[in-house]
């Protein structure tokens, strides 16, 4: 890994955890208890594109294993892990096997960040009934995704990196 | 004026081409994007439809139950988890709720109150949840 490398990494982690503070400041709303934003995903749908997914896992594990450390339980931590790679994994997918734009992929990736959540909180809470969150996040998902994947777009046309 | 006539015809028909252009590229982002909000309302109908007004409230802290109250009684009562933080439920009306907690966010006493067969109260940090049944378990 190039120090160039190194160093993006390092700053993308940093833009993440401050994202993921500056979303837990955004007050709680819409009844589902832990709804977020998503504004760290920014950075990651950003590596997503300009470099591949592996810098993406990378730098979304750290994010929460920091967020975990500094102001997190554990609980959270098996919640974001598992909507995270989920999301990750179905992103990286759509990006190289589909001409689907960035918007679309975003959404999804919010969606399927979502539904893995709830899978995981049904598992570890041994409630089927949380079931009942999910059309409101599924359509608050399409429109947070929606907006991620604009804003990350135009950060992806305008930030030109070189590694 | 015929000739501003005709610009603004042709710049209608150019916008009219465009859109189509865009629906057209966009075709499979807009049928995802569709599906994803109908299962999202069809999930909603049909979670909504099979809601029934619940009769009990069972209290369960790290996925065991410790408590099961009826609605009809108006009640309050102090959960203590195994490191010391406590949930305050609360019945009346018929309705269950979340009082008072020290959770660390305080989500659970935000998600208000609750009737209906199958809706849970959920507190991450305490594993603590609330969920109205049809009947005593």
């Amino acid at each position: 890994m190039s120090t160039k490398k190194l160093t993006l990494l390092a700053a993308c982690t940093v833009v993440a955890l401050g994202l993921s503070y500056v979303e837990s400041l955004i007050p709680f709303f819409g009844g589902v208890p832990g709804m977020k934003v998503g504004l760290p995903n920014l950075v990651i749908f950003f590596l997503l594109y300009k470099t591949s997914w592996k810098e993406a896992a990378v730098v979304s594990a750290l994010r929460m294993v920091l967020t975990f450390l500094l102001f997190g339980n554990f609980i959270s931590l098996l919640y974001s892990a598992t909507g995270g790679f989920i999301s990750i994994f179905l992103m990286t997918i759509l990006r190289r096997k589909t001409k689907l734009s960035k918007a679309t992929v975003s959404i999804v990736g919010a969606v399927s960040h979502n539904v893995g959540q709830i899978i995981i909180a049904m598992l570890l809470l041994d409630a089927w009934q949380i079931v009942y969150y999910l059309p409101v996040l599924l359509v608050f998902a399409v429109f947070s995704g929606f907006a991620i994947g604009i804003i990350s777009g135009i950060l992806i046309k305008r930030i030109n990196i070189e590694t | 004026m015929a000739h501003v006539k005709k610009l603004a015809q042709e710049s209608a028909f150019c916008k009219g081409r465009i859109v189509k252009k865009y629906i057209l590229r966009y075709k499979k982002d807009i049928l995802i994007i569709g599906f994803i909000l109908i299962f999202a309302l069809l999930s909603f109908v049909v979670l909504k439809a099979t809601r029934e007004r619940g009769a009990f409230a069972e209290v369960s802290i790290d996925g065991k139950t410790v408590a099961s109250y009826s609605l009809s009684e108006d009640r309050e009562e102090i959960f203590k988890t195994s490191d010391g933080s406590y949930n305050t439920v609360c019945i009346e009306k018929g309705k269950v709720y979340v009082k008072e907690a020290d959770c660390r966010d305080g989500l659970c006493m935000q998600q208000g109150k609750k009737s209906d067969i199958g809706e849970t109260i959920v507190c991450l940090p305490h594993k603590f949840v609330v969920t109205v049944t049809g009947g005593p378990q």
